[in-house]
């Protein structure tokens, strides 16, 4: 089964932080408080995104061809990425 | 991502490839035009005479697309923040024309040829060119949508002002140059 | 919605149809060509000495409120105006014929004008009545729609 990582609280909706780290192999717990990588606070379909620009070295022209979708369309949506992203490193700031 | 072929192509349609499309469309909007004599002598207007020669028709074509081209590219330049290709400006302004084939298609047929002022021939052209000159629009609209990533009040705003100059600038051009 | 809206404007312009004249193209066997070439030779007349400086004269082509009212100063001054628009007059061709009323007692003779500055022809429209004589003469942008 896949499961989710969630970010917001479902109590509050605040951003959730990580608390306690788990190793499988030895069973060691790490506990602190850590913030979650900006790029795990994005949607799943903006991951997806973000992985395939990168295997596609970049190339919005072969991202394109890939997602069957046009050059400008594309464009847009690695746009609104960059725009979420730069809003939550601003929130973080 | 939702998207309708019939009023928002520009999702899987973009660039060099509706510009060829486009383009292709033109042509032959042109032709049936000088066939029917139909003048798309501004960028909402349309008028009927065959009086004048192929490249007549093809000037009128030519500058209402270029114009709508120059001014929805100027508007993506000052006002959005992604980069912004020319071409697919170019591409997606011609491919949204292609609906306007419809009112010179009509013409051939010999009821639609020549006809009283107030006739019902001609207000079932006007119709038709209405239903047409619609469906461009919301294309022009979703064009400059997707190709210079707008929105809200930017979007709309620049959207209503290059049409306006757009409609300005072809009635100059076309009165100096036909 | 949108789609209901035009529907409702085209069915308003449908309803604005109550001026619709009672004219009618005729066929081409349907053409009297004896009057076409009575407007067709008026019309040529009339442009060529015009262009060349001379007055046209009428004989018994036109009626007599036509032979008042175009007279050599208004001749001059028609063409005055239509040279300083469109340039020197150059050829003209028959395009059609139209006709008012079921007895075709009016008939609209349309020539296509060649003109020598506009890259778009003009109509050059002469009027003939039921005797065949020149009732009335105009020279206008060419448009597919009578009017």
């Amino acid at each position: 089964m896949n499961k989710r990582l969630p970010l917001k609280c479902p109590s509050c909706e605040n951003l959730l932080q990580v608390k306690q780290l788990y190793c499988e192999n030895c069973n060691t717990e790490v506990t602190g408080l850590y913030s979650l990588p900006v790029i795990s606070r994005l949607s799943t379909e903006d991951q997806k995104f973000i992985l395939d620009f990168v295997k596609a070295s970049g190339s919005l022209k072969i991202m394109a061809q890939n997602m069957k979708l046009s050059y400008p369309t594309v464009r847009n949506l690695l746009d609104e990425i960059i725009n979420d992203i730069n809003n939550l490193d601003t929130d973080e700031e | 991502m939702k998207s309708s072929n019939l009023y928002n192509p520009f999702t899987k349609i973009a660039g060099f490839k509706s510009f060829i499309i486009g383009l292709t469309g033109l042509l032959i909007t042109s032709y049936l035009a000088f066939l029917t004599g139909t003048h798309f002598n501004g960028l909402l207007n349309i008028d009927f005479a065959k009086d004048a020669d192929y490249w007549v028709f093809l000037t009128e074509n030519l500058s209402n697309w270029l114009l709508m081209s120059i001014f929805m590219y100027a508007s993506g330049l000052m006002l959005s923040k992604s980069k912004i290709r020319i071409v697919d400006i170019l591409g997606t302004t011609l491919l949204s024309r292609i609906p306007l084939v419809i009112a010179p298609l009509f013409r051939i047929l010999p009821v639609f040829q020549s006809f009283v002022f107030q006739s019902w021939e001609m207000y079932f052209i006007i119709g038709f060119y209405l239903v047409s000159l619609i469906w461009t629009i919301i294309l022009f609209f979703n064009a400059f949508k997707i190709s210079c990533n707008l929105k809200n009040e930017k979007l709309i705003v620049s959207f209503i002002v290059s049409i306006l100059l757009s409609e300005i600038c072809t009635k100059l051009i076309l009165k100096i140059v036909i | 919605m949108k789609s209901i809206s035009l529907i409702v404007g085209i069915c308003i312009l449908f309803c604005l149809n109550s001026f619709s004249q009672d004219l009618r193209k005729l066929g081409d066997s349907e053409v009297d060509k004896s009057k076409v070439k009575i407007a067709q030779d008026f019309a040529t007349n009339y442009l060529t000495k015009s262009k060349n400086g001379e007055a046209y004269k009428f004989k018994d082509e036109a009626i007599d409120a036509v032979k008042n009212q175009f007279t050599e100063e208004s001749q001059k001054n028609v063409y005055q105006q239509v040279k300083n628009q469109v340039g020197d007059f150059k050829s003209l061709k028959y395009a059609e014929t139209w006709v008012q009323g079921s007895n075709k007692s009016f008939q609209i003779i349309r020539f296509m004008g060649d003109f020598e500055k506009s890259n778009k022809n003009l109509e050059i429209r002469v009027v003939l009545n039921e005797s065949g004589k020149i009732v009335g003469f105009f020279i206008k942008p060419w448009s597919d729609m009578l009017n």
